[in-house]
């Protein structure tokens, strides 16, 4: 059980790294839902926040652009990281930090 | 005594006496090792439940601020050092309270730290470490539900 586990957070893992490298971009898809989509290996990633009673959770899925059908990775920690990943990229805070530091004298 | 049948006579003699009197005082050695270990894991559990939720919030925290310091990892090599220093203490400071798979877990993350220098070559180990850590976390979070049967 806690194998099966780690092996999907060892896909986060890399998912974050990839997106902190910049090697996975991401897109807005709704700016009410916090819904972000990626394209990698031929496959769509689906990454949102749900109600989970009073909690909204990020959940990562991975779907098929051809038949649509999608499936789910189990929630771990490392998917509240990658969401804040998907942000610091699309809002550009990196970029923002440089330009920052550059004005600043 | 002369009246008595020779098996009782055997039976109660001084020697005999002597074996039940060790075999009782090994018995109870045993049991007290086992009240003594049974005593050590309640006070873990106890323990683990009194300081586990709170530790495990600033693991969590710590595991977050390290992902956003990967953000930009060359510019933050001081901090990611300084918050893996922090899981390293919290997670020695749960191993003395956790046993089985989870210390395991936990001492596996330990080893992971101790080997990792933090510099701007090691960035793929760092991020092994982070994930060492998630897997810690997510592992506790399972044992402290468990513990909430239990207990």
């Amino acid at each position: 059980m806690a194998n099966e586990k780690n092996k999907w957070i060892d896909a986060v893992g890399k998912l974050i790294t990839l997106t902190q490298e910049r090697k996975l971009l991401w897109r807005s898809t709704s700016n009410y839902n916090n819904s972000y989509e990626a394209d990698y290996g031929g496959k769509s990633l689906r990454l949102y926040l749900a109600h989970d009673g009073d909690e909204r959770i990020p959940r990562l899925a991975v779907m098929d652009p051809q038949t649509g059908v999608e499936w789910e990775f189990p929630y771990s920690e490392a998917s509240e990281h990658l969401i804040e990943a998907v942000r610091y990229q699309l809002v550009g805070v990196g970029e923002f930090l440089d330009e920052l530091f550059t004005q600043a004298v | 005594m002369s009246g008595l049948p020779t098996i009782v006579n055997n039976v109660a003699n001084r020697e005999t006496f002597y074996i039940i009197g060790n075999i009782f005082s090994i018995a109870s050695f045993i049991l007290s090792i086992i009240v003594l270990w049974n005593i050590r894991k309640l006070r873990n559990a106890y323990r683990l439940r009194a300081r586990g939720p709170s530790l495990l919030r600033a693991l969590s925290k710590s595991a977050s601020s390290l992902s956003k310091f990967m953000n930009a990892y060359g510019d933050f090599l001081p901090q990611i050092t300084e918050e893996l220093a922090r899981v390293a203490v919290k997670l020695r400071s749960l191993k003395r309270k956790l046993s089985g798979d989870p210390k395991r877990s936990a001492k596996r993350a330990l080893v992971y730290i101790d080997q990792c220098a933090v510099s701007v070559q090691n960035e793929e180990q760092v991020r092994l470490v982070y994930v060492e850590i998630v897997k810690v976390i997510e592992e506790l979070k399972d044992h402290q539900k468990d513990l909430d049967w239990e207990m």
